[in-house]
């Protein structure tokens, strides 16, 4: 094995390891789950609940609801982990990937040794890189065949859900490699585990809720219209803004509070402010790859600047 | 890569003689000048300094703290780039793969993996680097009585000093960089480290630059010296020919004062001073003269003031270019 791949697998062994352990282990937990899952909305006194249910008493209320509490629960839990595994990464495996070097002086030991600088890091930020990817990408994976039954259950967790958004798809793997890259340059940069382990919690944690809350500035929802009142376009599996009402025929929008009526009262409190159209606002399920490609790429370019910051850091000086 | 022995002791004893030209110097600076940045402002660690130090020579490098011996040494090593000029190893510029592969740098704090062996830290070493003798670093090592098994962690300072020197020696360096390697070691194990690297010196065409603040420990190992003052070169030059071009006088104080003294000292109305002769030895005027040791040499010029250190540092080039000649 070449000698600075050698370093970089005797020094990170043991979290290789445990990212083995939490892979099977995820893996034995989301079989599990799924297999009990399915059994469950097979069975008999599932029928009468649900989308569709035309008879609410046809649904066992006490076992419903403990349905409800044990399986969704256990899902967006192994979803938080899936969440927290950029954080996690980033504080675990970045902060030291290069920041014990620095602290323990060590880095003055392996730099002058003939294998230079660049093999060196890219040695340790590729195994660790590689095998967080991994991890991250059969976790979300598993996440999301496990959700899969549950994703257009009124009770389910739709596709827009914080923890489908967060914890599937490209986005997720980035989010980690994005975790790792912050921690790495912090250690470098700080020269100390402990206050890197800070800036990247802050950091991660910004990032994660800077998008939590602008996601919808990045994909803006769409406007559906319907004429007169006359039937909507169906709600579906649309992410709904919240944001409903009637048109003016200039266009203006007016809320929904102004007519809280149906049929006949409808149409006329309609007349009565002379509005023409209703209106809402929503992102439909198709978006949810806009939602990807945008989170997906915000990562990237944070984690490419942050490791050409390392690269910098490391020709320029950091003994 | 290879752990196994050098096939041949030959082939290993003269590492740098086929990798560089014979008369490159060991070690050399062109107008070197590293810059440091901080939060109080930038500070000039090391300027306009311009040396060549001879292959196959001992040389120690001397300075107060702070002086840039340290910045120095992890120029040499590339763990720092120039902020100016270059430092070259046996004629090749710091941080390529030939100056990577000829020199070996012990640093101050020996800085070694606490949790690892002594024999996994022997081993990791061996695999980044092309050159490992891995018989030589285990008989240094064991010749401190260190079991190999042993975590680096439960060394004593000492042998943790044995096992950096072991880790250097063992990529059968053609320079050899020592960092203070002295400093936390008492006197017995001073000893025994200086016995081991005279051996190992001995034994090898190895160039050996090594910095330490303890003058009497480099008076009979050391045949070069480069003293460093204020990140400028004060002085450099052979250690016989540096004894050989002061003097050191005594007399009266109110006596006045022969010209090139490097520093004066009164006590009562005693003056002693260092003063360069330029090899007569003869100094104008009613003094007692005496042959200086590297020590009383070194000492004078680190006293000195910094408008007698003019004079001394204008003619510090031409003595280490003559020397190197």
């Amino acid at each position: 094995m070449n000698g600075t791949l050698w370093l970089a697998w005797r020094q990170q062994r043991t979290l290789v390891l445990v990212a083995a352990g939490l892979a099977v282990l995820g893996t034995v937990i989301a079989y599990l789950a799924h297999r009990h899952l399915t059994s469950e909305l097979a069975a008999d006194w599932m029928r009468g609940c649900g989308w569709d249910s035309a008879n609410g008493d046809a649904c066992p209320f006490q076992r419903f609801s403990e349905f409800r509490e044990t399986e969704v629960v256990r899902l967006r839990a192994f979803g938080f982990l899936i969440i927290a595994l950029p954080g996690l990464v980033g504080l675990f495996w970045g902060a030291p990937l290069l920041g014990r070097d620095a602290e323990l002086g060590t880095s003055k030991l392996v730099l002058t040794q003939d294998a230079n600088r660049t093999r060196w890091f890219v040695s340790r930020f590729a195994l660790a890189a590689v095998v967080t990817i991994a991890l991250t990408t059969l976790l979300s994976l598993l996440w999301s065949w496990w959700r899969e039954p549950l994703n257009d259950k009124v009770y389910g967790v739709q596709w827009y859900d914080a923890f489908a958004l967060n914890a599937t798809g490209p986005r997720a793997v980035a989010a980690t490699l994005f975790g790792l890259a912050l921690g790495t340059a912090a250690g470098l940069l700080l020269r100390r585990i402990l206050p890197a382990m800070i800036v990247t919690l802050v950091g991660v944690c910004g990032v994660g809720a800077a998008l939590e809350l602008g996601r919808r500035a990045l994909v803006p929802p769409r406007l559906y219209v319907s004429t007169g009142s006359g039937p909507k376009v169906p709600m579906g599996d649309k992410w709904s803004s919240g944001n409903w009402g009637y048109l003016t025929p200039s266009g203006k929008r007016e809320g929904i509070e102004n007519c809280t009526y149906t049929g006949e009262e409808l149409r006329k409190c309609m007349a009565s402010h002379n509005y023409v159209q209703r209106f809402y606002e929503a992102n439909p399920h198709s978006d949810r790859w806009l939602f990807q490609a945008w989170e997906t790429g915000i990562f990237l370019v944070l984690t490419i600047a942050l490791i050409l910051l390392t690269g910098w850091l490391l020709r320029r000086r950091r003994v | 890569m290879s752990e196994s022995p050098s096939p041949t002791p030959q082939a290993a004893a003269t590492p740098q003689a086929a990798a560089a030209t014979p008369q490159a110097p060991a070690l050399r600076a062109r107008g070197l000048g590293f810059r440091f940045r901080s939060r109080a402002g930038a500070r000039w660690a090391l300027r306009d300094c311009e040396f060549a130090l001879p292959a196959g020579r001992i040389t120690a490098l001397v300075g107060p703290n702070g002086a840039g011996k340290t910045t120095l040494f992890h120029l040499a090593t590339d763990l720092l780039r120039p902020t100016e000029g270059a430092v070259e190893v046996f004629g090749h510029t710091a941080g390529t793969p030939e100056a990577r592969g000829g020199v070996a740098f012990l640093a101050q704090d020996k800085p070694l993996y606490p949790r690892y062996t002594v024999e996994e830290t022997l081993r990791l070493v061996s695999r980044l680097n092309k050159r490992w003798d891995h018989k030589g670093a285990e008989d240094i090592v064991r010749a401190g009585d260190i079991p190999l098994s042993a975590r680096v962690g439960t060394l004593s300072g000492g042998e943790r000093t044995r096992v950096a020197l072991a880790l250097a020696m063992g990529r059968r360096p053609g320079l050899l960089l020592l960092d203070e390697p002295l400093a936390d070691l008492d006197p017995l194990v001073r000893e025994e480290f200086m016995g081991t690297l005279m051996a190992e010196v001995l034994d090898r065409e190895l160039s050996v630059v090594l910095s330490s603040h303890v003058l009497p420990d480099i008076e009979h190992s050391c045949d070069y010296v480069l003293l460093l003052k204020d990140g400028h070169i004060h002085l450099a030059g052979d250690a016989d020919e540096l004894r050989a071009t002061h003097t050191l006088i005594k007399g009266r104080a109110d006596h006045p004062v022969p010209d090139h003294v490097v520093h004066a000292r009164t006590s009562g109305r005693q003056l002693t001073a260092l003063v360069r002769t330029g090899g007569s030895g003869t100094v104008p005027g009613d003094w007692a003269t005496e042959s200086p040791t590297l020590e009383d040499v070194l000492l004078g010029h680190l006293r000195a003031h910094a408008t007698a250190d003019a004079s001394a540092a204008g003619t510090a080039p031409s003595t280490a270019e003559g020397a190197a000649a």
